[in-house]
This record gives C-alpha cells, structure tokens and sequence, in this order.
C-alpha cells in the first residue's frame, strides 16, 4: 500500500480563480416593494397577520406560524434601539477613519427590526429619532 | 439492499405548486410559501399539524442566496421544527419526496411538509454562468465548458450506439409540449413539429433549441403523512411503495454514456420495494425526467421500460402518449411546464400524485392508472433518483 | 398569486443588483499534480489499481470500487478512441459563436470497446463540423497534438487538442 505523497506545498501546483456571474439581479417581491415605496414617504410599513396579529416589520406576504396571507399594512412607530456594534475595520480589514455604529431597530409591538447606522452615542432600549429613511436607515440616538 | 425492510407505510395527501415561469416578480420565500400553502390546504392541514420539514434545492448560486434551505425555511414551513435541505443535483426534486418519505417511514415523524423551490432568474448574463462550476477545476473547466455540452455529448453517444436519428428524438419535444397545453402550470404548452426542432437554432449539435427545457421560476410542495392516519384527511391516499437512488462518479469522461446503469440501479431498489417485477406490464404511468428530449428515452431505457435503443421505436408507435399503453411525462415534463431544477423533479412527483389520485383535470390519462413511478437525474450524468406510487 | 415577469417589466419593479467577487485559489492535489507535470512532458499519466487493475486517467489517488490506494503510476498513450464529439455554437455565457468549438470524450488505450469504465480524457476534437453532424468522427482513432514544449505549462491546455492519426 502506498500513497506516494509529496506533502510539501510548495511541490503541488495551485492557480487562482474568480467566481464569474457577472451580476445577480434580484426581484424583491411585491411586499418589499410596498415597504421601498413606503420609505420614499418616510413611513416604516408593516404587515399584520389577521389571526395571530403579529405585525412584519419588513412587510413579509405570509405569517410564519400561522402560514396565512398576511392582512393589511399598518405604518409602525416609536423606533427603538436593541442592540449595536461599532465597527473599526472594513470587509478588507482596513482600518476605517472613523468608525461606524450600526444598530438593530426595532418598532413596538412589531417583530423584526431593520439595521440602521446610529449617529450620536448609543444606549440599548432608548428610542431613536430617524433621520433618513433609506436602506440601511440613518437614525440619531 | 436487504428487501425484509420494516418500515412505515407513507402516503402523499396534498400536493401543490406554483406556475413555473421564465421570471417572476416573487422572491424565492413567497415562491416556497405559495406551493406550501396550497400542499397544506389540499390535505387539508394547518403547519401546525406539520412534524417535519423538508427542503430541496439545487445549488445556492442559482437564486444567488447562500445557505437556502436555512433561507427557505419561513416560506416552506421550517420554523422551529425539525428542517432540513437535501441536494443531489437536478435529482434534487424527487429526492425531496424520497426524503420526505424516509421521515415517515422512520417513525419519526407523522406529518411532513416536503417543499422544493428554484429561481433561476437572478443571475446574469445567465444562469448558464454558475454551471460552470459544477466541472473538475483542474481538468476540465480549463476548456470552458458548457453546460450543454455533456448533455450533447451523451446524447451524441445514444445517437451514435443506438443508431437513432435526430427525427425519433425530436418526437419527445413534439409529445412534451403537446401535453403541456393541458397543464395550467405550464410555461412552454403548445403544437410544434418534428420540423420546428430540427430547424431551431443550433446551439451544440446535436442539440437545438427546441431539444432543451426552458429556464424557469418555480416551487413544488407535497405533504406525506403516516399510513395509519393517512384516511382521517382522504379517502384516496397515494402510497409510496417503492424508492430508490444511486449516485455514478463524477469522471464522466472514463465512462459508457450511451446507457445510463446508476438508473437501473436505482430503479431495481425501487422495483424491488414495490414488489414489480415486470417494469413494463406493471408500471401504467411514468414520468421520467426530460430536461433534454433525448433524456426521456435514454431513462425509459434505464427505468426498463423499453429495452436498450427501443425506446424510440415505442415512442414512434405511440406507446408513451397520453392515450398509450405507458403514457409517459402525461404533464408536459420539463420541456413542457419548465425546468426550475428542484420544483421541477417534485413537479414530476407530483404529477404521478394527481394522475393516482385521479385528479390530473386535462391531464388525465386515457387508460385506468394504478402504478406510478417518477424519476430525477443530475448533476455530471450521475445521479438518478426513482420513486414508485400507488393508488 | 404569482406574478411572471417580463425582462423589460424588470424595470417598473424594484430590484437589487449584486456583483459577486469570490475568489479561489485551487490545489491540483496529490496525484492531479503529477498528471499536470506529466503533461508538461508530453506525457498522460494514470493510476493503477493494485485490486481489480483499473487505471484512472485522470488519476486518482484511490480505488472508488475497492476503497483502496492505487499503487502505481502508469503512462498510457496519448492515442485513443473518440467516444463522443459535439459541434458548440454558444459560449459558456451563451453568446452565440461564428465558428463551432468541438470537444469530445476520447477513450485512451490501452483498453478495449468491452470496457464500461476506462482512462479517458475530455477534450477539443481538431476536426470539422461536418465530421461531427456525420458522425464520421465518431470511433475514429486520434491523437493529442501537444503544443511546442517550451509553451507547455503543466495543464490540461498543454494539449491543444485530439486530432485524426
């Protein structure tokens, strides 16, 4: 029996590839499409499930545990912070200039949050004020 | 194989899917959520009253979202129960039910929700791009391959061994598509020629445009459940009597590819669960995967529903249509009704559910039907995965 | 409902496009490496298996049917069978070609028309289209033309393709 192996690296030969689709475009379906829309108006949409009331935040077409349609939309309210990171170094591991808080914001009584980049010093549980409705959101603590 | 296996008696209840499509505005959660829905309310069960999920998928890089059967799972049901994702190349589909199946048959659970979903629109400049790394790195994506390409040079071998002319193979896409006009998922329906194959655009000959199955968007769902409370929500179960699946080794190029044994394999599992012994005289519909019309015939080979470089022959005599003696892809198969990967193998699951359950609408075959079987291949001509139903 | 779209209705809809940027870096591995040097030298190199004697090309460092180490290096010839050829007129992005790329499956001696697995090679076929749609090429004996050795790189391209003895 034998395996007749080299084992040292540098005798194996390797090469260098690039995954090559172009580009993916996707679609986002049309309850993103209500909430992108509702964004432009500065409201935060939701969607509420007509059995169990639980209210999507982003709008999702179906409830997970009730496996039902949702109903309507209802814009959310009352923002809150849940959780943050500060982040010192970028995908490159760079270090940045100046570094970036991004946080988790949630709405009462709606499951679901949606990632924002917090200005101003951050505290978990407090409210925040948003100052621009885009994705991610810009809020101030 | 031992054949005294004990096991469950599994039966499929409910079964649904979304139309495929070439694109779709729906990103591939509401595709899963709308085929699911609709399995659950055809058996007539809330997710609640679901035990287990399963998920099938064909590689991530198609919808362009890694980790998909995690990012499924909302969609299909998975939430907080036991979920998991099977992937076997293009037999993904039927494995999803065989998998769905094996959870039953287990007894480790009741109810299950078996869910496949593909969405091959995303990627540009087309989804021909990620097949490209399905190849050997090191010794045949060099050459830049296409996907197309194995599957010309298989059919090429068949042509070649079997001495079967372009006009025979042509025949399925005419059948496929014929049948598809009865089915209201379909994307591709409609009465075409021998003559419009043959002068479709060539795109690596042998194989023409009208030979291949479009690119789609699409979900399938079924829900398999115990046979012991299978009559609580039917009074016409389908059973799944036998399953099977075989996988070859990816160096196609050191193998015969004018017959496809890892099927056979496969089959004879199934066959022999079932207890068939003359595929021929006992099977009264099948749905062999087609995604290139020569793949129809070179699987009813393999399934042994015609001998070696017969199946044409058969074909010819109306053997396989949908008023013959063995009415074969009765839906419109991939070439028909289209080819999201994974949707499309349970689609063919599916279908044989319907056409047991009598319940196929336009779809109905003409003769009385009682043994099924549905069969998926993929990945570098190697996989192949069967499953036989009765009513 | 599902709603199916049309290409130029993509526009009227909101989308997110992403461009991926994986990069790899492969290793050819224990035995494809020595097949790749072979080939720098002119020469198609395969395993044998000590069991059942099948010999890989591409070689493999193990047995798939008896689960064993192969043992020994084998040269076999660079003249075979062609087993299969196809005529491309689409690239791998499916843009359309003037002229047809032929590849094929050739199946290397030594071994014989009995065997079901054998040593074989996937590659371009240097002959014309016609050949293929005849299928006049097809169980033809060809031999690979290797490029000028100082341009060999240790690669399957090393062979630029299999052309009629």
């Amino acid at each position: 029996m034998s395996w007749d192996k080299h084992g040292k690296e540098d005798e194996l030969l390797t090469w260098k590839d690039v995954m090559e689709v172009e580009r993916y475009v996707y679609t986002v379906g049309p309850d993103s499409e209500a909430f992108l829309r509702g964004l432009r108006e500065g409201k935060i949409l939701g969607r509420k499930c007509p059995r169990c009331g639980r209210v999507y935040v982003p709008p999702r077409l179906y409830c997970e545990d009730c496996f039902l349609e949702n109903g309507e939309y209802v814009e959310v309210k009352e923002p809150y912070l849940d959780s943050f990171t500060t982040i010192y170094f970028d995908n490159r591991e760079k270090r940045l200039d100046e570094p970036i808080t991004v946080g988790l914001v949630r709405f009462k009584e709606a499951t679901g949050g949606l990632l924002a980049i917090v200005q101003g010093i951050p505290e978990i549980g407090k409210k925040v004020e948003i100052l621009e409705y885009s994705i991610p959101l810009r809020v101030r603590a | 194989m031992k054949t005294n296996l004990k096991f469950r008696r599994v039966a499929a209840i409910g079964a649904g899917m979304t139309p495929f499509r070439r694109r779709m505005l729906e990103t591939p959660q509401e595709l899963a959520w709308e085929a699911s829905r609709k399995a659950l309310d055809e058996a007539g069960l809330e997710l609640r009253d679901i035990d287990c999920v399963v998920i099938g998928s064909a590689p991530d890089a198609f919808d362009g979202v890694h980790m998909k059967g995690e990012y499924l799972a909302h969609g299909a049901g998975g939430v907080m129960k036991p979920a998991s994702r099977v992937y076997v190349g293009g037999a993904t589909g039927v494995m999803t039910a065989i998998s769905g199946w094996y959870h039953v048959a287990s007894g480790m659970c009741k109810k299950v929700l078996a869910v496949a979903e593909e969405k091959m629109s995303p990627g540009r400049p087309h989804p021909q791009a990620v097949f490209r790394y399905i190849w050997d790195p090191i010794t045949e994506k060099p050459l830049n391959p296409n996907l197309i390409w194995i599957f010309a040079m298989e059919m090429h071998r068949y042509m070649f061994v079997n001495k079967i002319s372009k006009e025979e193979i042509a025949l399925v896409s005419v059948k496929n598509k014929r049948n598809a006009a009865n089915n209201p998922y379909a994307q591709l329906g409609g009465e075409i020629t021998v003559d419009d194959v043959l002068r479709s655009e060539v795109l690596v000959w042998p194989v023409q445009l009208l030979d291949v199955s479009p690119v789609s968007d699409g979900a399938a769902a079924m829900v398999f459940v115990d046979g012991d409370i299978a009559r609580r929500y039917t009074d016409t179960p389908i059973w799944v009597e036998g399953v099977g699946w075989t996988l070859d080794n990816t160096s196609w190029p050191n193998r015969e590819l004018a017959y496809p044994r890892y099927l056979e394999n496969a089959a004879r599992m199934a066959y022999r669960m079932a207890g068939i012994e003359r595929p021929q005289r006992e099977i009264d519909v099948v749905e062999p995967y087609d995604p290139f019309d020569y793949k129809e015939l070179h699987h009813l080979e393999g399934l042994m529903l015609a001998r070696k470089g017969e199946a044409p022959l058969l074909l010819k005599e109306g053997f396989f249509d949908r008023d013959g003696d063995i009415p074969s892809s009765p839906s419109g198969g991939l070439l028909g009704v289209g080819n999201p990967i994974a949707a499309a193998g349970l689609m063919k699951v599916i279908s044989i559910y319907w056409q047991l359950k009598g319940t196929a609408g336009k779809m109905q075959v003409k003769r009385p039907v009682h043994t099924g079987v549905a069969q998926a291949w993929g990945d570098l001509m190697q996989a192949s995965t069967v499953i036989v139903m009765r009513n | 409902m599902v709603h199916p779209l049309k290409e130029e209705e993509l526009k009227e809809h909101f989308t997110v496009t992403y461009r991926p940027q994986a990069k790899y870096s492969y290793t050819a591995g224990q035995a494809l490496s020595t097949f790749l040097r072979g080939l720098r030298e002119g020469k198609i190199l395969g395993r044998k298996c000590p069991r059942c004697g099948r010999v890989y090309v591409p070689p493999r460092l193990y047995c798939e049917d008896c689960f064993y180490p192969t043992s020994q290096w084998v040269e076999v010839k660079d003249e075979g069978i062609v087993m299969t050829a196809v005529a491309s007129f689409i690239s791998w992005t499916r843009d359309r070609l003037e002229e047809p790329e032929i590849v094929g499956t050739i199946r290397l001696f030594p071994s014989s028309p009995r065997d079901y697995v054998y040593p074989g090679l996937f590659h371009r076929i240097c002959c014309s289209y016609d050949d293929v749609k005849s299928m006049r090429i097809m169980g033809k004996t060809v031999r690979a033309r290797w490029k000028p050795v100082e341009k060999r790189e240790g690669s399957i391209e090393d062979i630029e393709c299999f052309e009629v003895v």
